[in-house]
């Protein structure tokens, strides 16, 4: 018989002394003092018994990024060391979550970004103001308009193509986007 | 001796704790200690506007209490904020940051509304008691719940969770909050005049009055939890 992964214990609050440091990893919503393990929050205590590490599920996100989070943003202002965003939403595996932060976003080498931008960004730094970069192929921009006419731009391979003005450009497009694909005839 | 309502003077007001009752808040809840009834809501953490409060090391806590203008008898309360609000809602933050992890989140601001419903005795201590539960239903790391109870005196003899009356024609109002599971004291004033040794009564009698608070703080937490668990299938 294989031991399960993770064992859901009890229901704890704030204040309660779940163990003893021997015993497991202080996780999420837990605090190590004086050798006891007390939760900070209340929720289900759950123990990962391959990793020793026990934490407090929480039935909602506590709303504040951490350091490698995918976050979506819309640039607010591009200078020519820093650019500005204000971050909307976080991605997670269990879904959107909606945010309002600011941030800057270093400069991707040689890849032009645009104020009004929606971005795709991983968390650098998670306290605020959000330091967000675009390295990764997942990272980038999600969604654009033209320059010249604000019309939707369209992905035709790897460039952006403008329907209305005929304005195509090569941008750092991220890899899961929300662009539409240029219907060859 | 019986009190006006009935009371024994070791005995606290019928309680009544609620959590979770704003949808558009973080973490709420509503906290009835015989008549007096307070809503309080929790935001955050989020960005600190405006930004110069923010703190590069820690969170920022900030706390309003606000007596709502219908929750007085005499006449309408002007809603505009008053010496005395101003003032709890300082002393109201001060308890509460005690409690609060706010190293977990740098940069950022924690905002506690508290609306005082209906006035009658001891609200500040009904603040702290809502205004700690909304911030564990907000999920904010705490050391641990702070619960919080007045003792007065009257007549001679030390009184425990003081209403109107009391209050205003008592010789002692001593409001205490405290983080049971730790034993520290987080909030402690004193109104009027106590001798050392009651003093000392007084702080045992506010002991046992919180412990009886801390446990209705926690089984308000454990009826909306063992819900929301009994949901996902635990």
């Amino acid at each position: 018989m294989t031991m399960p992964e993770r064992k859901a214990l009890r229901i704890v609050f704030p204040g309660d002394v779940v163990g003893v440091a021997e015993e497991f990893i202080a996780g999420d919503g837990l605090e190590e003092r004086d050798g006891f393990i007390y939760a900070t929050r209340p929720g289900l205590l759950e123990v990962n018994m391959y990793t020793r590490t026990a934490y407090v599920l929480f039935h909602k996100p506590v709303k504040i990024p951490r350091k490698g989070d995918r976050v979506l943003a819309r640039i607010t202002n591009v200078e020519r060391n820093l650019i500005y965003v204000k971050v909307f939403a976080l991605e997670s595996k269990k879904g959107v979550l909606p945010l309002d932060l600011s941030g800057y976003l270093i400069p991707p080498p040689g890849r032009r970004l645009r104020k009004e931008d929606i971005i795709r960004a991983k968390v650098v730094s998670p306290s605020t103001p959000l330091i967000l970069e675009l390295s990764e192929p997942d990272l980038g921009i999600i969604f654009t308009i033209c320059p010249n006419c604000l019309s939707e731009l369209r992905l035709s391979g790897s460039r952006l193509v403008c329907r209305n003005c005929g304005h195509t450009e090569r941008r750092k497009i991220a890899k899961n986007n929300w662009f539409k694909r240029v219907r060859r005839s | 001796m019986r009190r006006r309502d009935g009371r024994a003077p070791d005995q606290l007001r019928p309680m009544k704790f609620e959590v979770g009752i704003l949808k558009n808040a973080d973490g709420s809840a509503y906290v009835e200690m015989g008549l007096t009834k307070v809503i309080a809501a929790v935001y955050g953490p989020k960005e600190p506007h405006p930004r110069h409060i923010l703190m590069p090391d820690r969170a920022v806590l900030r706390a309003r209490y606000h007596m709502a203008p219908f929750s007085v008898t005499e006449e309408r309360k002007s809603p505009a904020p008053s010496r005395r609000e101003i003032e709890l809602s300082k002393v109201i933050k001060e308890a509460l940051s005690a409690a609060v992890l706010l190293k977990q989140f740098p940069r950022t601001v924690i905002d506690v509304y508290i609306e005082v419903l209906n006035a009658y005795g001891s609200t500040r201590v009904a603040s702290i008691n809502a205004a700690s539960l909304a911030l564990a239903d907000a999920g904010i790391p705490m050391r641990d719940l702070v619960a919080a109870v007045s003792v007065g005196k009257m007549g001679g003899e030390l009184i425990l969770d003081v209403d109107d009356y009391e209050d205003k024609y008592g010789e002692a109002d001593v409001p205490i909050a405290m983080m049971p599971g730790r034993g520290e004291i987080t909030l402690l004033q004193m109104d009027g005049l106590l001798t050392p040794e009651e003093f000392i009564r007084a702080l045992e009698l506010a002991k046992k009055g919180i412990m009886e608070v801390y446990e209705l703080q926690r089984k308000a937490l454990r009826e909306k939890y063992e819900a929301i668990w009994r949901e996902y299938g635990f």
